[in-house]
């Protein structure tokens, strides 16, 4: 190695494990020399970084990390108190309009389901005769005491909250809606009732509720009359 | 298990004073430097579960003072030169010190940014040449390039200056 590739390499790391600069230093008492001088060099190098450093210092930095962190959390916390509070408010208006939705206006659901009476279909396979009917009244504790008249359609029927049985029959004066509503049905029905296609009454028996609706020019009274007799709850 | 809190104060106390100490060579001011330190260290925090191998702490917080030195000028837009030439030791140095350190830290101070920061980098962690070459993203020869060449100013600076007071004396 010639010397001014050793001054480069000593210079460069005064602290070298280059084994090439620590043979070419063994073979030669001057490299060597030059060595310790530029380690004493380094060394008052080394000394010149080492300036103070500010003695709080590493109290301060964990002491502002503490600091941030706490008001972090807080930041945190606020943040979830605002969610908190959303969700809150979502469920107060959701449940509001759910309850507005139960208790909608039964006379309009009522006069809805009758008006579109004529395209209703069955959802049952088994025809809508007297045992099967009953078999649907008997989970509202009703049942017909005999043949009320050609039953087309026996659905169960949600109004609102409440679900109700919804009899459709084909009679002479067109077709005719028979709604059995359950117990507790407490929501307002008035006794009497109609929009421009049909119209409907309320008759209660046994504290229950049962409405009958038919055509607009149709007469009902025959029918809450024929109802009375043969619809009896026993509960 | 130490929890990220403990993990925290050792990072702190094993090397906040090279960090700082390294932020001063580099930015030559020293209540700057502080604030650097500290962004830092507040950054170090935050990612402080990113960090997985303790060995590689040092150069990990090098980087991010590196980077946290780098903001500072995009948000102030400051001139990239070194505004501070005239560093002024008082402030951090007693008077205990040698005239000799004392003109060797001028003469530090005074080497332009690329020949400093690799030599302080040396010095203070004493980092080898292809962990300079890494952290500074240069290759290894051209770090060993500007070592040699920043001892070698200091030397020549010294031996002048030596010369002339002799001079002067005699």
């Amino acid at each position: 190695m010639d010397e001014l590739e050793f001054r480069r390499r000593i210079y460069a790391d005064p602290n070298t494990t280059d084994e090439a600069v620590i043979a070419a230093a063994k073979t030669d008492t001057k490299k060597q020399a030059f060595w310790n001088e530029v380690k004493s060099f380094n060394q008052k190098l080394e000394k010149a970084t080492d300036i103070a450093v500010p003695e709080d210092l590493a109290h301060r930095l964990i002491w502002q990390q503490g600091i941030k962190q706490f008001q972090q959390k807080k930041q945190r916390s606020r943040r979830l108190l605002a969610v908190a509070a959303s969700v809150a408010i979502m469920i107060g208006v959701s449940f509001t309009l759910w309850n507005q939705w139960l208790n909608a206006d039964l006379q309009n659901q009522l006069l809805t389901h009758a008006s579109y009476a004529d395209q209703e279909e069955a959802h049952a396979d088994a025809p809508a005769d007297l045992t099967n009917v009953n078999a649907k009244l008997a989970g509202y504790g009703a049942q017909f005491e005999n043949n009320m008249g050609e039953v087309k359609v026996a659905n169960h029927c949600y109004l609102g909250a409440a679900k109700t049985l919804h009899l459709i029959l084909k009679t002479a004066q067109g077709t005719l809606s028979v709604f059995v509503f359950p117990e507790h049905e407490s929501r307002y029905i008035p006794k009497q009732f109609a929009n421009e296609h049909v119209k409907g009454s309320l008759l209660t028996m046994n504290d229950r509720s049962v409405v009958v609706m038919g055509e607009r020019d149709a007469d009902l009274t025959a029918w809450e009359s024929k109802l009375k007799k043969t619809l009896t709850f026993s509960i | 298990m130490k929890t990220k809190q403990q993990r925290y104060e050792a990072l702190v106390h094993a090397f906040h004073a090279d960090i700082y100490r390294y932020a001063v060579w580099l930015i030559k001011d020293t209540s700057v430097a502080e604030d650097i330190v500290q962004e830092t260290f507040l950054r170090a925090w935050k990612s402080l579960d990113a960090l997985q191998d303790e060995g590689a702490a040092k150069s990990w917080l090098i980087t991010i003072l590196k980077r946290e030195n780098a903001r500072r000028f995009e948000r102030k837009q400051l001139p990239m030169t070194d505004v501070n030439e005239e560093f002024l030791f008082d402030e951090i140095e007693p008077a205990q010190i040698s005239m000799q350190q004392r003109d060797i830290q001028r003469l530090l101070a005074g080497l332009s940014t690329e020949y400093r920061e690799p030599l302080v980098l040396q010095l203070i962690f004493g980092l080898s040449g292809e962990e300079i070459a890494q952290q500074l993203n240069l290759n290894k020869n051209t770090v060993m390039t500007r070592l040699f060449r920043a001892r070698n100013q200091i030397r020549e600076a010294l031996e002048n200056q030596s010369n002339f007071r002799g001079k002067q004396n005699g």
